[in-house]
Formats: C-alpha cells, structure tokens, sequence
C-alpha cells in the first residue's frame, strides 16, 4: 500500500463528496429536522392566541375559589422564575419581580408554594424575613399581574395559566353562539350545589379532541370542590391540605460518588445513549452506504480499471474508505455543530432549545471519546462490507439482496436502544454488545450505567479483531469484485474470491 | 515460447512465460510465452473472448497469472513499474463532476507526477489537443469524443515508456481513430513501445510491426508481420485447360477449390512455387499462374478456425 495514493484517492473522494450540492442538503437537513421538532410546536404556540373560554357558575363560590387556586399557581410559578434568574439578569425581568427575585431565592419550591397561597387567600403574613419581604410587596404583585396579558405573561413562563387561557365574560343565553362563531373555544357550567355527589358539571366545546383545557380546569375544580368537602366534613384547612398532599418522590441518581438529588436536566440525561446509538445508526449507515455508492459510481463510470492499472486495489479501498469517512465525519460534526450553535443561540428564548443545550453540553469527555472509537471501528465494520459489496456489484438493484443481512444488524440496535437505555445492566444487554456487529451501538447505550472496564477492552479487542477479518476478506472481495462487470455474484462466489490468491 | 523478435540489439520489454489466468474453472489465459522488444508496435489480435483484455491486464499489473511469470520493462515486475505504463481500457470513463484539469492532474498524480507538473503538462496538452476552453468545464459537459481525448491525454500526462492500449479504437469515429492511430505512430517514433489489441485486423496491418494472435487463452501466431505471412500458407490462383483431375495430389498444396478452368490452391508454407508450376506444366495448359501472399485476416482466420475446428 502507498500511503500517497491512499491520500490522494481519498482527498478526490472527499473533495468530490463536499462540493456537490446534496452533500450540503445533507449537512442542513438533519439539523433542519431536528430542529424543527423541538422549535416548530413552540414557534406555533407563538402565533396561537390563548383559546377563550367562559364558565357559568350556578354556585355562587366555585368559581372564586377556583379563581384564587389558579392564581397561586402564577404566583408560585413567577416566584420560581424570579428565584431561578441569575443576578445578572435580573434586569429583564419586571420591576416587581426583580425586586422580589433575592428573597424567593432563599425559599425552597414547597415554601414558595406555600406563600403564594398564603399571597393570594390574605392569610396573615409570615414570620420568617424572605417570605415577609416578599409578602410586603403582594399587592403590588397583585396589581401588576392583573394587568398582565397574555402575551406578556407567556414571555416569562409559557406555563402561566394567564398565557395559556383567556376566559371572557359571557351571558348564558350566549354561550351556545359564542362557541359556534369561534368567539370561545369551550365554556363550563357548574351547578349549584357542586358539593353533591351526583353535582352535574358540563364541559361543552366544538372541539372534544383537544382535553387540555378540559383537564386544566377539572383539575383545579375538584382539588378546590375536595378541599371544601373536607372543610365540610370538619377537617381544618390543615388537614385538608395533607389529605389533598400527593406523595412526592426524590428522584436521586446513583453513582460510585454517592447518591445525589437528580435534576430535571440529569433525569433527562440517562436518555443521551439512546441518542449516541441514533447519531451512530444514522451516521454509519449513510456514510458505509456512500462508500458502497462511490464503489458503485466508479464501477459504472468505469474508472475503476483506470485506476488499477495505476494503484493497488487495497490502496483504492482504503483510500475510498478514508475519503468517505472524512466526509461522513465532516457532515456528522456539521449537523452537531449547527443543532448546538442554534440550540445555545435559542436558549435562552427557548426553553426546550436551552433544555436541549443543557442535556448535550452535559455530555462527558469519555462518553464522546468512545463514540468516537466506535464511530470509526463500526464505520470501518460496516464499511468494509458494504464496500465489497459496492465493488462486486453493477448497480444498486444488485446491491439490495447484500443489503438486506447488514440493515438488519444495524436495525437491531434501534429496536434494542430504549430496552437497554431502561435496563442497561442487563445480563442480555452485557452478552449481545460482545457480537461485534453490535458493539458499538450496545456499548453506547450503556455507556450511562456505566459498563466495567473490562466489557470496554474485550468488546473492542474483539471489535479490532473482527474489522481487521473483514477488511482482509473485503479487499480479496474488492479487487477481484471491481473487475467484475458481467452479471452480479451469488454470495457464494463473492466468498471464494475470498480464497483466491492475491491480484 | 514464442518470440516476436529474435532481437539481440533490442531489450525485450515484456517477457512472459507459461502464464495462466483462470477465472474458476474457465482459463482465460492459458499457458502464454512471449517476448515484446522495445520500441516496437504489436497488435494483439483474438475474437471476443479469446483472452487479449486479461493478457493485457496481466502486463500492465492489474491482474497477476495464477502460474507462469510476467516481467515488463527492465525484467520488473508489472505492478513495481505502474508508474512506467500507460494503460488505456477499453471501457474507460471519466468522473463526471470533476473539472477536466483536475481530472487529468489527478491521473497524472496517481502515476507518480508531482502535482505542479502534472498540472503544467496538463493545462499544455489539453491546450495542443484543442481543449484549451474546456479546462474549467465538468466533464460530463464533454462530447464524446471530447471526453475520448481527455482519457487519452489523462493516460499518456506521464509519458509512460510501454503504452498498452485495450481496443483504443472500438467506438471512435474516423476523426478520433486516426488520431489515435498518429498517437501510436508517434509513440514509436520517439523509441517508445506500444501494444493494444484490436479487432480491426486492418488497424495492425496497417501499422504493427509485430502481431499476436491468441484465441480461447491460446497464443496461436505471433511474429513481425513479415515473418508471420512467410510462414503462413500461400495462395495460388491458377487458370487452367485441361483435365480436372490433374490437380489433385499436387506437391506442398494443402487444398483445392477448383471450379473447373478455374482453381484456387491452398499452399503449405513450404511449398516450391517452381517445383509446382514445372509439375503443373506437364499436366495441363497454364494461362494464369499467381501466387499471392496471405493476407493478415486470412492468416487471423485460419488461426481462429482452426481452434474452432478442434474444439
């Protein structure tokens, strides 16, 4: 093998690869996708307006009361926001919230909660100095949360029930119309007595398909009609509260370190393998793939017996490889690049983009080193199949019964990775990822657990092994294959050529 | 063995012996010995089939025999002096997205020049071949014979010692034929050695110093074009009067096509025209006595059906 020709074989290829047009379709289309499932049904939520809706209330207090619970919910929700903004950044943030942002800092979720409730039902005010500070300014609160619209709210927390729904005054006799015309997406009616146990209580819209508002507002009505129950049944508001008190788990995750309390963004994390073993599926499979369509297209073009007659045939297939692995690596680290520089762009006005950002930047430096070990190793696995093929064959059509052996090994990480993600210490996990076709895809997946070191070097020893087979096996294929332009192999003689002596 | 040329001033530039080429049970070369010397032009002629795209791959390293030995160009192996050889396939393309400069340096590149000459040789020959305008262009902007030029500049930018040309002019219109027939002209001009197979039996009558006919992977004549037609059977048409029967067992003829006053007589190589005409005086009156010398497609035929008689 000359190692010139090598370079020069793959600098054409790479070359040739990047400045076609569908390899820049590629780089963006990915991206394009990806993004747009995270970014689209946000940006829609933009441009929808909050839906309408009316409630006709026959009670008298439900609605009030009901009234007073939704607010609590906003105002422990603004509390978190102004606790959760960096000082720096305070000043984006409304007056009144800056102002309070310090003192809801100090509180922890279950205090804030508590005094929102507190804010809102005018229950005495704390003892304690942050909850005070902050009880101090609850009618400047009040008044500018009032005022607030739902586009304004929707800036700050898109799950303010103030962002998410309007409802609007409207006569009972005018109900029925406003629904029809559009003017309300849905109206309540609650009966007089919702403290009955047959109370019938009537969500009536067009639209039965969409539960959320249905959900939302059945939810706050029975904690609230719950509560009154209990209050009826002589149990103080104390008591009705730890009644009403789901049980609450503390997710922890364990490591060698120890057991810590998981964030949001940890708890996600555990799902990042299943995302090594997808960018892996799809970055192997189309770049083998493209190294068995350049086999294909310099058979076709008929270059290859050009080539020959200039190189060796291992120096064109490991040119080929090399070449087309920079341009899968090219194209894998341009997606990367662009998904991340858009999602750290669009954190900030974005939740799930900086959510998103936040999971991949969590990302370790060994978790990327083995990907990129297994990367390589599969792609060449892969590669060194595909690109027999590729030279064995005429045209794609042939191409398609090889084919079909090799997408099912790589289809059987896909339909493994959530099992594994849920359970990667699974003694059927541990024996399946020492199949070498499978390695990469299966120590990936269970990179979060994380496998022992001994799975690492056994897995790959044998993984070095099996490539090392395969390529000397594909370049016996590869060199008799590229000559062959009559009618396509039986697998059987693509496996004696095996045995034939060296060209 | 067979030698073309029992040369002692001229070093033979390939020498090939007892070489077999077997693609499973089928032998696609079969026991070939030959010597090319330097500087000559030999035509490998064969029906299809016949083994001339394997020889020819044998010698310029693409393929190696399964027995037998092949040494080009000093005694070396094929595949140690690639960057000697220039080889033209018979179906040969170019990369369609590639400019037609890059294309060519590239070529020039894989055959050992560095890539600033490859790119001036380049950039000067494709501009002496009329191509000066299309250097920038995609080849797939190419006509054909456009892109048949191309591939033969592309396969000579390294001015290769042994030019080996696989059926050059299969497909090429006259304009394009006999540019490449003033191309190996002036290969052997300048002491270089060209050998390519071809069907057109006209073509290496023509211009080859030496030819090679082989068929099922048998090499079956070979020699200088001299050589060849001494050695091959000759004709002798012959008008006659006489009795018809006075023909037949005639010294050195090997048949008789005789149509009464009229005869063609298939002579041995060995046959005395003189010795015949003095026999054939005593038998019948002569009003037309002509020997001919075979021609090349007759001696081609001869070979060919002769395999095929056996078989």
């Amino acid at each position: 093998m000359t190692l010139r020709n090598v370079l020069l074989i793959a600098q054409r290829d790479y070359l040739a690869y990047v400045g076609r047009r569908r390899f820049w379709i590629s780089l963006l289309f990915t991206p394009t996708i990806l993004l747009g499932f995270m970014f689209v049904p946000v940006m829609i939520q933009d441009f929808q307006t909050a839906p309408n809706y009316a409630v006709e209330d026959h009670s008298g207090w439900l609605l009030n009361a009901v009234d007073q619970r939704i607010a609590a919910d906003d105002y422990a929700k603004l509390l978190t926001l102004a606790a959760h903004t960096p000082t720096a950044s305070l000043n984006t943030l409304p007056a009144i919230l800056a102002k309070i942002a310090p003192s809801a800092a100090k509180l922890d979720d279950k205090s804030r909660k508590a005094l929102a409730l507190a804010m809102v039902m005018g229950n005495p005010a704390p003892s304690s100095a942050p909850k005070l500070t902050i009880w101090m300014q609850r009618d400047a609160l009040t008044r500018w949360y009032r005022g607030l619209s739902a586009a304004a709210a929707s800036k700050f927390d898109r799950g303010l029930a103030i962002a998410r729904y309007h409802r609007i005054n409207t006569a009972p006799d005018e109900l029925r119309d406003a629904v029809t015309q559009g003017n309300l997406f849905a109206y309540f009616v609650l009966p007089a007595d919702p403290l009955e146990a047959d109370a019938q209580f009537t969500y009536a819209s067009r639209n039965l398909t969409d539960p959320a508002l249905h959900d939302w507002f059945g939810d706050q009505i029975s904690a609230v009609v719950r509560a009154r129950k209990a209050t009826q049944a002589g149990l103080s508001a104390d008591k009705t509260q730890w009644l009403d008190q789901p049980v609450m788990f503390q997710d922890q995750l364990v490591t060698k370190a120890g057991a810590e309390n998981a964030t949001e963004t940890e708890k996600a994390a555990q799902w990042v393998p299943v995302g090594y073993v997808y960018l892996l599926f799809i970055s192997i499979m189309s770049i083998a793939q493209l190294l068995m369509m350049a086999l294909i297209e310099e058979k076709s073009s008929r270059i290859a017996e050009t080539l020959l007659s200039s190189v060796e045939a291992t120096d064109i297939m490991a040119g080929k490889t090399l070449g087309v692995a920079a341009v899968g690596i090219t194209l894998v680290a341009g997606q990367l690049t662009i998904i991340l520089g858009v999602l750290a762009a669009f954190s900030s006005a974005l939740p799930v983009g900086g959510f998103a950002y936040a999971i991949l930047s969590g990302v370790t430096a060994w978790a990327i080193a083995w990907f990129i070990i297994y990367f390589v190793l599969g792609f060449l696995l892969y590669a060194a199949v595909l690109g027999a093929v590729g030279a064995a064959v005429n045209n794609i059509r042939e191409a398609q019964p090889f084919m079909m052996p090799v997408m099912i090994f790589l289809m059987l990480p896909l339909i493994l990775m959530v099992p594994i993600a849920k359970d990667p210490t699974a003694t059927w996990a541990r024996v399946l990822s020492y199949a070498p076709p499978l390695t990469p895809f299966l120590m990936m997946n269970r990179s979060e657990a994380p496998p022992p070191i001994i799975d690492y070097v056994a897995t790959t020893a044998l993984l070095v092994l099996t490539v090392i087979i395969a390529f000397y096996a594909s370049g016996r294929i590869f060199s008799t294959g590229l000559l062959n332009t009559g009618a396509p192999p039986k697998l059987k003689e693509m496996l004696s050529w095996i045995r034939r002596p060296k060209e | 063995m067979c030698i073309i040329y029992e040369s002692t001033h001229m070093a033979d530039v390939i020498v090939i012996r007892e070489a077999s080429k077997h693609f499973g049970s089928h032998a696609a070369v079969d026991g070939i010995s030959l010597n090319v010397p330097s500087g000559c032009i030999c035509g490998f002629l064969g029906p299809n089939g016949a083994g001339k795209t394997t020889t020819l791959r044998i010698i310029t390293g693409i393929l190696s025999p399964d027995t037998g030995t092949v040494t080009v160009l000093d005694g070396r192996e094929p595949k140690a002096v690639r960057t000697r050889i220039g080889y033209l396939p018979e179906e040969n393309g170019l990369y369609k997205d590639m400019r037609v400069i890059d294309m060519v340096t590239y070529f020039g590149q894989l055959r050992g020049l560095l890539r600033r000459d490859a790119r001036n040789r380049a950039r000067e020959r494709l501009g002496n071949a009329g191509l000066g305008k299309w250097l920038n262009a995609k080849c797939n902007t190419l006509s054909k014979g456009m892109g048949q030029k191309v591939q033969v500049i592309a396969t000579l930018l390294h001015d290769p010692e042994l030019l080996v040309l696989d059926e050059p002019f299969s497909g090429l219109d006259p304009v394009n034929a006999e540019m490449v027939l003033e191309l190996i002209k002036r290969y052997k001009r300048e002491g270089r050695t060209v050998i390519f197979s071809t069907h057109v039996v006209e073509h290496a009558e023509q211009i080859c110093d030496a030819v090679v006919i082989i068929d099922r992977g048998k090499l079956k004549v070979s020699g200088t074009l001299g050589e060849i037609k001494t050695s091959a059977d000759r004709t002798l048409i012959l008008d006659y009067e006489g009795n018809p029967g006075a023909l037949s067992s005639l010294p050195g003829v090997i048949s008789v096509d005789d149509a009464g006053q009229h005869a063609e007589l298939r002579l041995a190589a060995y046959a005395d025209s003189q010795a015949l005409l003095r026999t054939l005086v005593e038998r019948v009156r002569i009003r037309r006595f002509d020997t001919r010398e075979a021609s090349l497609k007759q001696i081609f035929m001869n070979a060919v059906e002769s395999t095929h008689d056996a078989a």
